[in-house]
């Protein structure tokens, strides 16, 4: 959030990363943060366009146009979701991996037009952006990648340390592997990354 | 040169380039009425970008207005008597209708550009983000961006008005 309102600068961050990291961990901490110029390059290519598909989607989901309100509420009865949803609201922050998981839920689970999220995201992130996060929901979507983004509920559980997962006893959805997933999200496989 | 800043959303600090390029300016911060009434924003958020706001308050001279964001700028030009108003480049699309508009209202003042900080000099449509990391890896792990000369502001040409 500090990266976003311009309080730190991008260079002079890595800047300091470059005195505080060695090897891999400094390489992948400047490969993140070049994501965000990367956005910011692309809304400097394709200005208002970035709230419109880039690219046409890559399955036949249709979408609704509207957050549903179990979401807006973090009633979803999902012990992981709804967490998500109470760090966004509460926080006005939402690590990575839950912003990911948060949007591939909302898109591809519950079949909402990625701009719902995007204005959601917009109203309490501390980080909101237009470019960040636009790009990044279609990047989910798949309006703006090769393929659209999910997870399955072992990604969760690994990358959450088991978080939510050790003893919820809700009705998972992310449960399966991901090209029974696949199957039951877009109708079948996906096109191929070229 | 009678100068003053527009800091806007993106340039929250006292580093950002334009607030550099004229140390001693006014600034001015305009929380945009019109967008907000338009767009729900939370209100921590709005406090958020309000602290930063009076982070740079506390080194040098800042004006704080909500409204419309051509008008405020216009108003505080002819409140400064200013005959240059530096910014720093902000990528999103509104950025430049609102210069268009303060120029619209203000001919007199030159509008000086600053380019943000960015981690590469690519010069490049981009596509992919795979593609794009290829072609600057080497650049972005070494830093050469930073130790190069910092250009100067261009001056601000206003787009054609709106039909």
């Amino acid at each position: 959030m500090y990266l976003r309102h311009g309080m730190l600068g991008m260079a002079e961050l890595a800047e300091y990363a470059r005195g505080r990291l060695r090897g891999r961990d400094l390489a992948e901490f400047l490969r993140q943060l070049t994501w965000r110029e990367y956005f910011l390059r692309v809304l400097a290519q394709e200005g208002g366009r970035v709230l419109e598909n880039l690219e046409p989607p890559k399955s036949a989901v249709r979408w609704s146009d509207e957050l549903p309100g179990d979401v807006r509420e973090g009633r979803i009865g999902l012990p992981c979701a709804d967490a998500w949803v109470r760090h966004l609201v509460r926080d006005g922050w939402m690590h990575n991996h839950e912003r990911l998981w948060f949007a591939a839920y909302l898109v591809h689970w519950r079949r909402v037009d990625w701009r719902a999220g995007y204005r959601f995201f917009r109203e309490h992130l501390l980080d909101g952006d237009l470019a960040s996060n636009a790009l990044s929901w279609q990047w989910v979507a798949g309006t703006f990648s090769a393929k659209p983004y999910f997870m399955n509920q072992q990604n969760i559980e690994k990358y959450s340390a088991g978080r939510w997962c050790k003893g919820c006893t809700a009705d998972c959805p992310f449960m399966g592997e991901y090209a029974e997933l696949e199957h039951r999200l877009f109708g079948g496989p996906l096109p191929e990354r070229p | 040169m009678n100068a003053g800043v527009w800091m806007h959303g993106d340039s929250l600090s006292p580093t950002d380039p334009a607030l550099l390029g004229v140390p001693e300016a006014p600034a001015l911060f305009v929380f945009d009425r019109p967008f907000l009434q338009a767009v729900p924003v939370s209100f921590p958020r709005l406090a958020f970008m309000y602290q930063g706001v009076r982070d740079v308050a506390a080194v040098r001279p800042v004006e704080l207005a909500v409204g419309d964001i051509g008008a405020e700028l216009a108003a505080f030009a002819a409140r400064r008597g200013l005959e240059e108003l530096h910014v720093t480049r902000n990528f999103t699309p509104t950025w430049e209708e609102t210069l268009d508009a303060f120029c619209a209202r203000c001919p007199q003042v030159t509008v000086l550009v600053y380019e943000p900080e960015l981690l590469t000099r690519y010069p490049g449509r981009v596509r992919r983000f795979f593609g794009f990391w290829k072609k600057v890896e080497r650049e972005v792990l070494r830093g050469n961006a930073l130790f190069g000369e910092r250009a100067g502001p261009l001056r601000y040409r206003p787009g054609p008005p709106a039909r």
